[in-house]
C-alpha cells in the first residue's frame, strides 16, 4: 500500500510538489500522468526513499519512508527514469548482483517476470551499457523486480520500448496486480493509462484529476470530431477550420486530425469531410487540460 | 534524386544479424518512418547512414553531412542553451556571426524564457528535446535524421515536435526517424518496418496498415 499525505517538495523558488495526498490500495495499479516537468520524477524519489527532504509523510505499507528508509526498500521495487544499471556489467551480472544485493536468487526472476526476461535472455552475456534503450529499460524492470517487492514504483518504464513489449510488460503488471502487488507507474502512453484501476494526473506539482481511466475519459468538456487527415493534407485542412467558428482545438491523431468545438458541429463539412463526432479518449482530456491551463498563464 | 541511398547493407555484432542486406531511398520533402521492435535493428541502421559506424558489406550514399539527433541526445548538461548551440554550431563549421543569429532565432522560438540562461541539466524533457532537434539543423542539413526524438515527451511536446519535423520537410529536408509511437507511424510519408534486421513492410502509412492496431504483428519475433 502507498500513502502520500501533504506531500510537499521545492527546489529553491521552484515548488515540484504541493500538499499531495493521495492513496493506493493493495494489489491497485495506478498511473501517474503529467507534462514533463510535473513533478512525476520528483514524487518518485520520495517515496523511494531516495530524496528525505520533503514535507508532509509518506508510508509504503504503513512505514514511514522518512524515519523508516531501509525497512521501506525491503518492500519497494524501483525503476528510476534515469538508467541505474552498471554498464560495464553483463545483463546476468546486473540482475545478479540486485538479487544479492537483496538477499534472494537471480533465477526467481523467471517466475516472477517470465516475458521480460525471456525477451532480454539471448543478451544475457552483453554489457548492459551496450543494450538498445529498450532492452535496457526491460533489465531494469527486472532488476527492480528480483526480490519479489510487494510494491512497485516504475518511473516511465516503456520509454523506448516497443509496442508488443509494453503490453508484455501490462500483461505481467496485470498478474503481478493479481497476486496482491501494488504499482504506481507513470508513463506518456495514454493507452497504457487506460489499464490502470485509477488515473493520478499531476500538473505543475498539484493533484488535477485522481479517477478511474473511463471516467477521466467521460469528463471531457466538449464537443469532439474525427475527420481523415494526412499530414501532407493538414495546411488545406487548417485553411478550412480557419473559416469555421466554435473551433477550440484541432490536432492530429493518427490517420486522423481530433477536432475540438464549443458547440455541435456534427456533419459539417471540412474540405469535404464532414466532422464525424468520436468519444473522447484520455489523451484528449489530457490535451485539453494542458492548454487550458497554457492559456490560463 | 535521392539523398540518401542505402544498397544491400549488411552489418553483424557477434553473432547477431543486427542489419540484414536491407536497401532503402529517401527523396527530398520525404518523412521515412523506421519501425520495429527493440533490436530490430533501427539504431544500427540510422548510425551507419550517419557515417558512426562502418557496413560489413553494401553501399550508402548520403548528400552532405546529415543532421542527427541520436536517443540519448547528448547536449552538454553544464553549458547553458545558447552555450550548447555555440558548441555545437562551431562543431557543424559555421562562423561566429552565423552561430549568434541561429542561437538568437532558436532561443526565440523556443520560448524558454528563464530557462534560457539555466544549464541545460534544469531543462523540462519536451524542452530539451526541442533543443536537441534545433542543434541538429543548425547547419540546414539536406538530411536529417532523428533516433526515437519523442521518446519520453507528454501528449503536447509530442505535437510540437512533429510540428517541427513537418515543417523542415516542407523545405525540402528529407528526413528519417524511428519511433515507437505507433500513431506517429501515420505522420510520416512513407514507412520502412524492420524485423530481425530486415524489411518486413514499406510504404505509403494508410497502405502499410489500416489502423495502429494492425501495425502490431509487423513487431512480432520472426
Amino acid at each position: 500500500m502507498i500513502l502520500a499525505e501533504h506531500i510537499d517538495k521545492s527546489f529553491g523558488r521552484h515548488r515540484a510538489l504541493q500538499d499531495l495526498s493521495f492513496e493506493v490500495g493493495d494489489g491497485q495499479i495506478v498511473a501517474l500522468m503529467g507534462a514533463n516537468g510535473a513533478g512525476k520524477s520528483t514524487l518518485f524519489d520520495i517515496l523511494a526513499t531516495v530524496d528525505p527532504a520533503f514535507g508532509g509523510r509518506a508510508l509504503i505499507d504503513g512505514i514511514d519512508v522518512r524515519t523508516h528508509p531501509i525497512e521501506a526498500r525491503g518492500h519497494i521495487g524501483y525503476v528510476p527514469g534515469r538508467f541505474s544499471l552498471y554498464g560495464d556489467l553483463s545483463v546476468a551480472e546486473n540482475l545478479d548482483f540486485f538479487a544479492k544485493a537483496y538477499g534472494c536468487a537471480p533465477e526467481g526472476i523467471e517466475s516472477l517476470s517470465p516475458h521480460l526476461w525471456r525477451s532480454i535472455r539471448p543478451f544475457a552475456d552483453q554489457r548492459a551499457a551496450n543494450l538498445s534503450g529498450g532492452m535496457k529499460q526491460k533489465l531494469s524492470i527486472c532488476c527492480a523486480m528480483v526480490h519479489n517487492p510487494s510494491v512497485l514504483l516504475l518511473d516511465e518504464p516503456t520509454v523506448g520500448v516497443d509496442p508488443l513489449s509494453r503490453h508484455d510488460m501490462w500483461d505481467e503488471l496485470a498478474a503481478l496486480r493479481a497476486k496482491g502487488v501494488t504499482v504506481l507507474v507513470s508513463t506518456h502512453y495514454l493507452d497504457e493509462a487506460a489499464f490502470a484501476d485509477r488515473i493520478l494526473f499531476l500538473h505543475h506539482g498539484r493533484k488535477l484529476l485522481f479517477d478511474r481511466p473511463d471516467a477521466i475519459a467521460a469528463s471531457y468538456r466538449h464537443h469532439l470530431y474525427s475527420i481523415p487527415c494526412t499530414a501532407a493534407e493538414l495546411p488545406q485542412i487548417e485553411a478550412a477550420l480557419a473559416q469555421q467558428e466554435g473551433i477550440l482545438d484541432y490536432y492530429l491523431w493518427g490517420g486522423h486530425l481530433h477536432v475540438a468545438t464549443d458547440g455541435d458541429r456534427a456533419g459539417t463539412p471540412i474540405c469535404g469531410r464532414p466532422l464525424q463526432p468520436v468519444r473522447p479518449a484520455i489523451e484528449d482530456v489530457f490535451i485539453d487540460t494542458l492548454n487550458a491551463s497554457a492559456k490560463a498563464v | 534524386m535521392n539523398l540518401v541511398e542505402v544498397s544491400h547493407v549488411s552489418k553483424r555484432f557477434g553473432r547477431i544479424k543486427a542489419v540484414d542486406d536491407l536497401s532503402l531511398t529517401l527523396a527530398p520533402g520525404e518523412i521515412l518512418g523506421l519501425l520495429g521492435a527493440n533490436g530490430a535493428g533501427k539504431t544500427t541502421l540510422i548510425r551507419m547512414i550517419c557515417g558512426l559506424i562502418r557496413p560489413d558489406a553494401g553501399d550508402i550514399a548520403v548528400s552532405g553531412k546529415p543532421g542527427y539527433m541520436c536517443q540519448s541526445f547528448s547536449l552538454i548538461e553544464e553549458l547553458t542553451v545558447p552555450e550548447n548551440i555555440s558548441f555545437y554550431g562551431a562543431l557543424y563549421g559555421l562562423s561566429r556571426q552565423e552561430v549568434d543569429a541561429r542561437a538568437e532565432s532558436i532561443v526565440r522560438s523556443l520560448e524558454l524564457g528563464d530557462y534560457c540562461d539555466r544549464q541545460v541539466k534544469f531543462l523540462p524533457s519536451g524542452w530539451r528535446q526541442a533543443l536537441s532537434f534545433s542543434i541538429a539543423v543548425i547547419a540546414d542539413p539536406a538530411v536529417l535524421i532523428l533516433d526515437e526524438p519523442t521518446s519520453g515527451l507528454d501528449s503536447l511536446s509530442r505535437r510540437r515536435m512533429w510540428k517541427m519535423i513537418h515543417a523542415k520537410a516542407a523545405r525540402g529536408t528529407g528526413i528519417i526517424v524511428s519511433t515507437h509511437y505507433l500513431d506517429e507511424a501515420y505522420y510520416c510519408s512513407r514507412l520502412s518496418i524492420l524485423n530481425a534486421g530486415r524489411e518486413v513492410a514499406a510504404g505509403a502509412p494508410d497502405k502499410v496498415a489500416a489502423s495502429e492496431a494492425d501495425l502490431l504483428p509487423y513487431f512480432e519475433n520472426r
